[in-house]
């Protein structure tokens, strides 16, 4: 793996990680949560898992 | 390279990916030869393009339960049941459709009970073709339900569901006998013309005719079960295989529009993350998160069914053996769909969500602390009064018709897309009803002809048209006298039953592949997923003996203890197939005991035909 795409991997694996956070409650547990943040959390996730 | 994928695997806490499962687990080798190949005769076995095997897969999996389940449980809150689809998929779901896939694929594409006779022994065997015949069942039962929940007292919904069905003959004998060949063609004009069917669809209801799309639920449920009879003696090309063509194409446009207009809008999730119906007493679905969450949520994280799907058409068109991927990858599609599903429920305000899934009052769910909003003016968006309509199905297409209207230039159309997404939805379920039913006439055949032997002649026209009229009576009883309350959590723990099946199938391939120091790949699952079977049949066992007590009708009493006994059978199945795959596990892993595997070997079984699954 070139250090390009671990850079990748990594920055997504982050959004994942921020997108599950506000998906959770983890972050700002008081307001109502954006369903783009659901797919997102979602989309990574299966691509993580999918590729390794 | 190894150590940094595992240094990876620990940092995310996903030991089960796909690459690792097909690089280290199977060891997918191209060098192998497919039965595709192998066995070629151009209808069954014949090598297929990867995206029209990724298609035919996906389509195949992904019906109305993954649409419906986590609607359902959204009374739960939107967090648990997200969290269920999205986990449960990755480390439960595409893993028992992979190694299942990847199973069958080495062995001549054969069916799942054959493999469980051949690789486990013959009670598995049998318990395995039982349980199937069960879930099937239960499956159109409570699938039916919603399309009848969805339809009584809708004109306009109930003519264009109508309409499909001379809608897919005409495209059955267009491509049978007019043009053979011209899939393109046929789809495009079934598309058509089903646009064409929701547009005439709503003049229908006003015009004088439109009186006799108006109908009770009594009625629809013996339409229902009629066309089910129909559609399982008809020859497959005349209703099954254009119908299978237009669900495909609607399925993934509709799911790829659905995503687009949630990216577009990224509207706020009113459903609260989780809500008090946790410890039970919820009132769409009876009892507390655990286990009947599980339950309710069974297409989308992980689904018995599907197994049946990656031992049946899948493995007969891959090419090479590393395309098996895409058992790995359809699931995490469908999962996604589970997902947008949620969304669309979660969209509303949980006070009217409760008063479409649910019978009750706006003052008893004010009551109860989820006040009703605005339930009036969606019914007068949509021209249906919405209330009372539970099975999933309703609120689903409120939620997406809310979203396709608030689309630019949209905003006036909400009763169609409304409409369109009933179509939708019902599509898929007619798809499985008609596949659904002859696939169980066909099992009643196979076990029956044990008892009987002509019945097993598939072309035999008394056993065909008692065995189909035997499997229709079975579901259309169970609609006739069921809630969703009591069948949905029924279709989920069968659905788990075949899940536990088909994993502790899979761990046994996996000794036999000589891949014991990664069993809990298969072995993990299966042991939660059983648990959940289990405690979901003593949670459901309990409860319908309770309502049996407290009915007063004679029939529902009946009713109530016939559940029971249905879902202790669930619970011995899961029990039998458990200890006796244990004890051969034992033998093999600790005692060392030698064993074949019939990865080249022909050997007779139960076979089930090709179908489409919730």
């Amino acid at each position: 793996m070139t250090k390009l795409m671990m850079l990748f991997w990594g920055m997504v694996s982050a959004l994942c990680a921020i997108a599950f956070a506000l998906v959770t409650g983890l972050v700002n547990p008081e307001e109502k949560v954006n369903a783009l943040w659901l797919v997102v959390a979602a989309g990574c996730f299966y691509v993580l898992a999918y590729r390794f | 390279m190894v150590s940094r994928r595992r240094w990876m695997f620990l940092c995310l806490g996903l030991p089960v990916l796909g690459r690792f499962l097909a690089r280290q687990v199977v060891e997918l080798n191209d060098e192998r030869g497919t039965p595709a190949y192998r066995l070629e005769d151009g209808t069954n076995f014949y090598p297929a393009n990867k995206y029209v095997l990724f298609g035919h897969h996906f389509a195949a999996i992904a019906g109305a339960g993954p649409l419906l389940g986590p609607v359902l449980a959204a009374q739960f809150g939107f967090l648990p049941g997200f969290l269920w689809i999205v986990i449960g998929a990755v480390l439960a779901g595409a893993v028992q459709d992979f190694i299942i896939l990847v199973g069958s694929l080495r062995r001549n594409g054969r069916s799942l009970p054959e493999i469980a006779r051949a690789e486990i022994g013959w009670i598995t065997g049998l318990a395995t073709a039982v349980a199937v015949l069960f879930i099937v069942i239960v499956a159109l039962a409570g699938l039916g339900l919603a399309v009848v929940n969805a339809l009584y007292q809708n004109a306009w919904g109930t003519f264009t569901v109508a309409m499909t069905i001379p809608i897919a003959l005409l495209m059955g004998f267009y491509l049978q006998k007019y043009r053979p060949g011209r899939v393109g063609e046929m789809s495009f004009l079934g598309v058509g013309l089903l646009i064409v069917a929701v547009i005439a669809g709503r003049f229908v209801a006003q015009s004088d005719l439109g009186e006799w799309f108006v109908l009770e639920p009594q009625t629809l449920i013996w339409l229902l079960a009629g066309y089910g009879f129909l559609a399982s003696v008809l020859p497959v090309w005349m209703l099954l295989v254009p119908r299978d063509y237009l669900s495909t194409f609607m399925k993934l446009g509709v799911i790829a529009l659905l995503a687009l207009g949630v990216i577009i809008l990224a509207p706020d999730i009113e459903m609260p993350r989780v809500t008090r119906f946790i410890h039970g007493g919820g009132p769409i679905i009876p009892g507390p998160i655990f286990p009947f969450l599980f339950i309710t949520i069974a297409c989308g994280a992980i689904s018995g069914f599907h197994s049946l799907v990656s031992s049946g058409t899948t493995p007969k068109m891959i090419a090479r053996e590393s395309q098996a991927i895409v058992g790995y990858g359809a699931m995490l599609l469908e999962s996604f769909v589970g997902v947008v599903a949620l969304i669309a429920a979660g969209l509303l305000i949980p006070g009217d969500y409760l008063a479409i899934n649910t019978m009750l009052s706006a003052e008893t769910l004010a009551s109860i602390g989820f006040p009703v909003a605005n339930i009036g003016e969606l019914s007068r968006l949509v021209e249906v009064d919405v209330a009372g309509r539970p099975g999933g199905a309703v609120s689903l297409a409120v939620g997406m018709a809310s979203i396709f209207s608030a689309l630019p230039g949209m905003s006036s159309l909400m009763a169609y897309w409304y409409q369109f997404a009933l179509l939708f939805e019902a599509l898929f379920i007619l798809t499985t009803i008609d596949a659904g039913t002859r696939v169980a006439r066909y099992l009643v055949q196979e076990l029956g002809g044990y008892v009987y032997a002509p019945l097993k002649h598939i072309n035999w026209w008394p056993g065909v048209i008692m065995c189909s009229l035997f499997v229709v009576m079975a579901w259309g009883y169970l609609i006739a006298t069921g809630s969703i309350a009591t069948i949905w959590p029924m279709f989920g723990a069968a659905n788990q039953l075949l899940g536990t099946l088909a994993l502790c199938i899979g761990t046994t391939l996996l000794i036999k592949m000589n891949k014991a120091k990664y069993l809990w790949v298969t072995a993990l699952p299966m042991v939660f997923v059983g648990i959940i079977t289990l405690a979901g049949c003593y949670e459901l066992w309990w409860m319908f003996l309770d309502r049996a007590q407290q009915a007063t009708a004679s029939l529902q009493i009946t009713t109530m203890y016939l559940n029971a006994g249905l879902v202790g059978l669930v619970a011995l199945l899961a029990l039998v197939v458990l200890v006796e795959s244990s004890i051969k596990w034992y033998g093999y892993v600790i005692r060392k005991q030698p064993f074949t595997s019939t990865e080249i070997l022909e050997e007779k079984g139960i076979s089930i035909p090709a179908g489409p699954c919730c």
